[in-house]
């Protein structure tokens, strides 16, 4: 019997823990198939881009993106305030941004921002700090330019006449 | 000294006159853009009530 | 029976070719300067190489080239030929920046940006340098007014044949009587826009979002040059959701339809009559057309699947996108594959007609263009009028374009056969698309947004689609904004120079 129980209880799980559990997404996904993530919640893992902007009455929109794309995640006034958003920062051509685990609710036309498609956070979790992105000099660039520039002088100076 | 001071201020009034000329100009823009905000609002407000009555 | 092109008429096309190319180069130093400020290191060669590389081909062309008389057609293909190089010169640093899978995306990008369409293949945008990204929206700015028309203002009376370049770029309007004060002012003009551009989007997202003040300027300078010259690039991967701030929507609005206004009417507001925002019939076409297409949309947005639920997420995303497919500028609110999965077919097929029918000549905007249109319907109101009087009476069509004119055959002819040429262009993108697999009503979106230099998109131009389809794009991006005379032109010339006597 309690074989027959911890079996049906098993299927029992399989089949409706979609229903308990939060949905693990990409942001990719989400913004390609807005219909069938339509109102769910779910749990993104992302870079903040950009900057973080101020929204209206205390509250703060972030655009999170998992490399491919980007979406918008408003952060409501009262979750904001809890949060140390002054050790955030947003990814850049020299900053690799605060990587974060949001959980929130999938809106493709968010009644409360005039029909945008975005994610309410409900919970945020902070996964990795800002880093800084080096971008090694390329020497072949370096002298190729230089190596140009300087040809483009002798030039100039050639046909001036 | 006065007639150079005179011709100074005739060609200050002169630019303020082309720029307030500008200023009304760049206005008009503004206000058929808002003719056709106000009219498409409109618009779409008759839709919805006709929607509403279908 | 042709005519070969003599050595000296391909010399003076090499001259003039040399000439404004010289300019160009020195455009890639504003970037450079703009790397240093915000310490790029690899980005400042990236331009450096691209500026030595534009210079001594402008050298070259002008070395090998001396001056002379051009043809018409001879100086219509040489704008033509101009775009061109242009394109492949300002694709270097974009493709240097290692943003782009090919140097055939690089130009892809470079002739979006130039044509001011907007279809992007860039990767990884949020973490482009500023100086890529700036000159991304800058040759938006330059090309938008016209690369002849930059030249003109420079090189000024020196070349004798100036109007026919003029016109070669798509533009037939002559402001003043004297070219090279009508390119002045289409510059004087700009530049007003810009100071109050960039100061009120600057306020807006340094108040507004918080952005810190340097940054700030450089979004609203990157968003200002898009919308203005009705490009529809953006700084961020979100395009203008990024901002999440009404606000910008509104200003970024508001310059489309600045954008999309004739330059002669802005003189004539600016300086003349103030009477002509209403006379003129470009305004009332636009404004019905504009109309139109928005009445199609809300219709297309009340049909299932639908998804927007209030008034204002309806006027919001419904009215920014109609204006925004007809302004040609191309910027979105909403996903790509939001417009291909939530919006209906009519929603569509009204986003691309306001996408067809296109904003004023002589401004940045592309497409058939509000006077053909006008054109179009007049001679139909011509036409019944005819048929409703006794022959032998004389039946007359007035319109008011600046100035009382009567329709004649010329007028209309011309017209016919341009938005004949647009219309086949349209189908012929949309063709390829579906025969390379698209639906047709997407490829046909997608085919028209690259004509008419609109820039939105279904979701087909993306790095991996085919390469066959990203050179069609391109070909379309060219012809749409010289508005095939020129495109024609180069045709004849090597038609000539092949089987010429």
């Amino acid at each position: 019997m309690k074989r027959i129980a911890s079996v049906l209880f098993f299927f029992f799980f399989c089949f409706f823990a979609p229903c308990f559990s939060v949905c693990g997404a990409e942001i990719n996904d989400l913004v390609n198939e807005p219909v069938r993530w339509e109102g769910l919640e779910v749990k993104v893992r992302g870079e903040i881009v950009g900057d973080i902007l101020k929204g209206e009455g205390g509250s703060f929109w972030i655009n999170v993106s998992d490399g491919e794309s980007a979406i918008g995640v408003f952060l409501p006034q009262k979750l904001a305030k809890n949060l140390e958003m002054e050790r955030w920062k947003g990814g850049n051509y020299l900053v690799k941004g605060t990587e974060l685990m949001i959980k929130g609710v999938f809106n493709s036309a968010c009644a409360e921002h005039g029909g945008d498609l975005d994610l309410h956070a409900m919970e945020v979790r902070l996964i990795r700090e800002s880093r800084s992105i080096h971008h090694p000099l390329s020497f072949l660039k370096v002298k190729l330019a230089l190596f140009l520039f300087f040809v483009a002088l002798a030039f100039f100076l050639f046909t001036r006449s | 000294m006065d007639k150079v001071l005179n011709s100074e201020r005739k060609c200050l009034i002169g630019w303020f006159k082309s720029s307030l000329k500008v200023l009304l100009g760049l206005l008009v823009e503004v206000a058929y853009f808002v003719w056709l905000v106000l009219t498409s609002a409109f618009l779409l407000f008759l839709f919805l009530q006709f929607k509403a009555v279908f | 029976m042709f005519l070969r092109p003599s050595q000296s008429c391909l010399r003076s096309i090499l001259y003039y070719l040399g000439k404004i190319l010289y300019l160009f180069a020195f455009l890639f130093l504003i970037p450079a300067f703009i790397a240093l400020l915000f310490k790029e290191i690899n980005p400042f060669f990236d331009f450096l190489i691209g500026f030595s590389v534009a210079f001594i081909v402008s050298r070259l062309f002008y070395w090998l080239g001396s001056e002379g008389s051009l043809r018409v057609g001879d100086s219509l293909s040489l704008v033509a030929i101009l775009w061109v190089v242009a394109m492949l010169l300002s694709a270097l640093p974009l493709y240097l920046s290692g943003h782009y899978g090919s140097y055939l995306d690089a130009c892809f990008e470079a002739m979006s940006g130039l044509t001011t369409t907007g279809l992007t293949l860039v990767q990884d945008l949020d973490h482009m340098a500023y100086s890529t990204n700036f000159w991304r929206h800058f040759i938006m700015f330059i090309a938008g007014q016209g690369i002849v028309v930059a030249g003109i203002l420079v090189f000024g009376p020196a070349a004798g044949t100036l109007y026919n370049l003029y016109v070669g770029e798509g533009r037939e309007e002559k402001i003043f009587p004297n070219v090279v004060n009508t390119a002045k002012f289409i510059w004087a003009a700009s530049f007003v826009y810009l100071a109050v551009g960039v100061f009120v989007l600057a306020l807006v997202l340094f108040f507004g979002s918080g952005i810190s003040f340097l940054l700030a300027i450089f979004h609203s300078a990157c968003l200002f040059m898009a919308a203005f010259d009705t490009g529809g690039f953006t700084p961020q991967s979100q395009s203008v959701l990024y901002y999440h701030n009404f606000l910008v929507e509104l200003v970024t609005l508001y310059l489309m339809i600045a954008g999309t206004m004739n330059f002669a009417l802005h003189f004539n507001l600016w300086f003349k009559d103030k009477k002509e925002i209403i006379k003129n019939i470009e305004t009332r076409s636009l404004f019905f057309t504009i109309l139109l297409c928005w009445i199609i949309v809300i219709y297309g947005l009340m049909k299932p699947p639908y998804y927007l639920s209030s008034f204002a997420s309806l006027f919001k995303k419904g009215f920014y996108h109609v204006l925004s497919a007809h302004s040609g500028t191309g910027y979105m609110t909403i996903y790509a594959k939001q417009l291909a999965t939530q919006w209906s077919e009519a929603a569509l097929i009204g986003l691309i007609l306001a996408m067809a029918f296109g904003g004023s000549s002589c401004s940045t905007a592309g497409g058939i263009k509000a006077i053909r249109l006008a054109i179009f319907f007049k001679s139909l109101a011509l036409e019944v009028k005819k048929r409703a009087l006794p022959s032998s009476a004389i039946v007359l069509e007035r319109f008011h374009h600046f100035r009382e004119q009567i329709l004649n055959e010329e007028i209309v002819w011309s017209a016919f056969f341009i938005t004949l040429l647009y219309l086949l262009t349209y189908f012929f993108g949309g063709l390829i698309g579906s025969l390379l697999g698209y639906p047709f009503l997407f490829s046909f979106f997608e085919s028209v947004s690259a004509t008419a230099n609109v820039g939105l998109s279904v979701g087909i131009t993306n790095p991996s689609m085919p390469e066959i389809l990203k050179v069609v794009y391109i070909i379309q991006m060219l012809a749409g904004r010289l508005e095939f005379i020129s495109i024609i032109s180069v045709f004849g010339l090597f038609n000539a120079i092949i089987r010429g006597k």
